[in-house]
């Protein structure tokens, strides 16, 4: 076990907080979203997509990545293959979905979220660092 | 409706200012994890008047706060402000394992380049 890797999962489940967090206090304010990439973020958070699974998708995304800590903390504290898988399955299911996110935005929306694209980003990197540990 | 348009200077804050996070996180978590890998980096002056163990948990939670400060986007002058004098007294005081600190001349350079940038914005 690298404790790199661990410490690099526990940077990007902080950074995942934080971007969820944004996107959670940003909609609760009701102000309209500053997108830098040009698009209009409010009409991805706006639409009936960002809620499936009857949770808002930045609160999934919010929990998805407390885990992702919570389990790099208990994999520092005694490496276990089962957290290990876990994760990694819990990973995996995450990427599918944000890339299942990521194809609504570009074909059905038409428009692109840049914190959600952010998130999309740090859950594929999640994973590889997950299959390198 | 007109298409929004691309934002050329929030981008480029949001790289410098997150480029710069990831790196203080990481420091911060790392040194917070494996402190014996940490401990040399602190100067030999230092370590002989304060307990280093003690020392780089402080600087460890330093770090991982200016990481946030940057991210939240709030006066980020100041912030980069700190993170360049940070990170030149890291690269003075290991200026003698040079080749381990060179990189972190394109760190301190990044956070000059934030602290022009957000002052242009005033």
């Amino acid at each position: 076990m690298a404790v790199q890797f661990i410490t690099t999962l526990l940077v990007l489940g902080l950074l995942g907080v934080i971007d969820t967090t944004y996107l959670i206090r940003k909609s609760r304010e009701k102000k309209p979203f500053v997108c830098p990439i040009g698009e209009d973020c409010n009409k991805v958070l706006d639409s009936k997509w960002n809620k499936i699974f009857f949770v808002k998708n930045d609160i999934l995304g919010l929990l998805f990545y407390v885990g992702i800590i919570v389990g790099a903390i208990l994999l520092l504290l005694e490496f276990n293959e089962t957290i290990l898988k876990i994760l990694t399955i819990g990973s995996g299911i995450g990427v599918l979905f944000s890339g299942f996110l990521v194809f609504i935005q570009a074909r059905v929306i038409k428009n692109y979220c840049f914190y959600c694209l952010i998130s999309a980003l740090i859950n594929v990197l999640i994973f590889l660092n997950l299959l390198l540990l | 409706m007109p298409k929004k348009k691309f934002d050329r200077n929030a981008l480029t804050s949001f790289f410098l200012r997150s480029g710069l996070a990831i790196v203080f996180f990481y420091a911060g978590i790392a040194s917070l994890i494996s402190p014996q890998n940490w401990i040399g980096f602190i100067p030999q002056f230092v370590q002989n008047n304060f307990p280093a163990s003690v020392l780089l948990i402080l600087f460890s939670v330093y770090e991982i706060l200016l990481g946030l400060w940057l991210l939240s986007d709030k006066k980020i002058f100041y912030a980069s402000l700190v993170s360049s004098v940070t990170m030149f007294f890291i690269i003075i005081s290991n200026i003698f394992i040079f080749d381990v600190v060179f990189r972190d001349i394109a760190i301190l350079f990044m956070a000059i380049s934030l602290i022009i940038f957000s002052g242009k914005k005033k």
